[in-house]
């Protein structure tokens, strides 16, 4: 497992946003292979087994914390990953400085678990959509308008929403 | 084109370059230029969205947190089986022990036979109703039951005596005789359950321990077991 630790951890943290979570999502799932030695041992590639194995222990403790009153920590503040560089004139220049990367973090992080963690896999790891239904074994189908709403919602937060499309506003915490 | 058309696309797609079409939609609609505009740097953004260096000793940690915790599992586990074990104890001696005797008269030479022995533990200062069941072929009057008792445990009703006798019969079938015991922590031995009919006798023993921590635990395993 040592070799896979790495990039697990680079995983679990573009899902936390937390390196505290990160780690212990790792171990989490460290644990969780260590009671059934044998799922890793016969399958022939381990790293797209551990990523759908992470990506579904993800959303099963997110949505084990949104069921209790203890559950929900505030992502940590992304200070010390970026140097502010402040903004542009356009939205695109002010969001490809560092500091305006830090609001995509952040919306990134109110998003729901899957919608967060298919972002992650699509958008920010590079796979395509055919590989992570494979990966994850979910239909493409499913994937795509996964994919479509969880860009839609992001793009809201970010102050990008279409007036048109009102029906699925999400409104961003704090 | 109109402005949902654009935004379906937008979000199905990707932030890739306009189409002829979408170009000339953005070019007179400012909204749908800033959403295009918005998910185009989003996209960029994400690409290279910053990961913090993995922390000095996280392998180690990990690994060493992860037996560990491995480890407390596998005795949480077992305590676990244990427990499983102690409760269906308890269900059933709260209902009552179900020990199987047989009362077949000519089967065998003293005209008794058991089907089933064990050790009983039980939950020291409480009435523990034991039962046992006596299968008989045919109904016999005249019985005379004797119950023995270890030190420390006593019937209900009869308090000091560590003997208890009676005259009685049995029906055919299955008789059900229960024997609401009270122990002492600590207690431990044969109880000892006598039939005598016609000058055949045949005695059922069955060890009896009354105990709590530890030696509960390590009875009630060898019970189990």
């Amino acid at each position: 497992m040592r070799p896979h630790l790495e990039w697990l951890y680079r995983l679990a943290y573009r899902y936390t946003g937390q390196t505290q979570e990160a780690e212990d999502l790792v171990q989490d799932l460290l644990v969780r292979l260590y009671r059934n030695p044998g799922h890793l041992a016969e399958v022939d590639a381990p790293r797209p087994w551990l990523i759908r194995a992470l990506h579904n222990l993800f959303i099963d403790q997110w949505r084990h914390r949104r069921r209790t009153p203890f559950g929900h920590l505030h992502p940590e503040p992304w200070d010390t990953l970026f140097v502010d560089e402040g903004g542009g004139v356009t939205p695109e220049d002010e969001l490809q400085s560092a500091g305006l990367r830090r609001l995509v973090l952040e919306a990134l992080q109110r998003l729901d678990a899957q919608h967060r963690a298919l972002l992650v896999l699509h958008d920010v790891e590079g796979h395509t959509l055919p590989e992570l239904a494979d990966t994850l074994r979910l239909p493409l189908g499913t994937l795509k308008s996964r994919l479509f709403r969880a860009r839609r919602k992001l793009r809201r937060q970010l102050g990008g929403g279409n007036p048109l499309d009102e029906t699925d506003v999400v409104v961003a915490e704090g | 084109m109109d402005c949902r058309t654009v935004n379906q696309r937008l979000d199905s797609g990707g932030p890739v370059e306009p189409q002829a079409d979408v170009r000339e939609h953005l070019a007179h609609c400012a909204a749908c230029r800033k959403a295009w505009d918005v998910a185009r740097a989003t996209a960029a953004s994400l690409k290279t969205l910053p990961v913090p260096p993995v922390p000095a000793g996280f392998a180690e940690r990990v690994l060493a947190r992860t037996y560990a915790q491995a480890e407390r599992m596998g005795s949480r586990r077992r305590r676990m089986r244990e427990w499983r074990f102690a409760l269906a104890a308890t269900f059933l001696l709260g209902l009552g022990a179900g020990l199987g005797f047989a009362w077949n008269a000519g089967s065998q030479p003293d005209g008794y036979r058991t089907l089933a022995d064990g050790t009983l533990v039980l939950a020291p200062g409480n009435r523990t109703v034991v039962r046992i069941a006596l299968d008989a072929d045919h109904a016999i009057g005249d019985v005379d039951f004797t119950i023995d008792l270890p030190a420390g445990m006593e019937l209900e009703g009869h308090p000091g005596e560590r003997q208890v006798a009676w005259r009685g019969e049995l029906k055919q079938g299955r008789n059900v005789l229960g024997l609401p015991l009270i122990a002492r922590t600590g207690a431990s031995g044969e109880l000892l359950t006598e039939l005598r009919h016609d000058a055949k006798d045949s005695v059922f023993k069955v060890n009896v321990i009354a105990a709590t921590g530890p030696a509960w635990w390590v009875r009630l395993r060898q019970w189990v077991a």
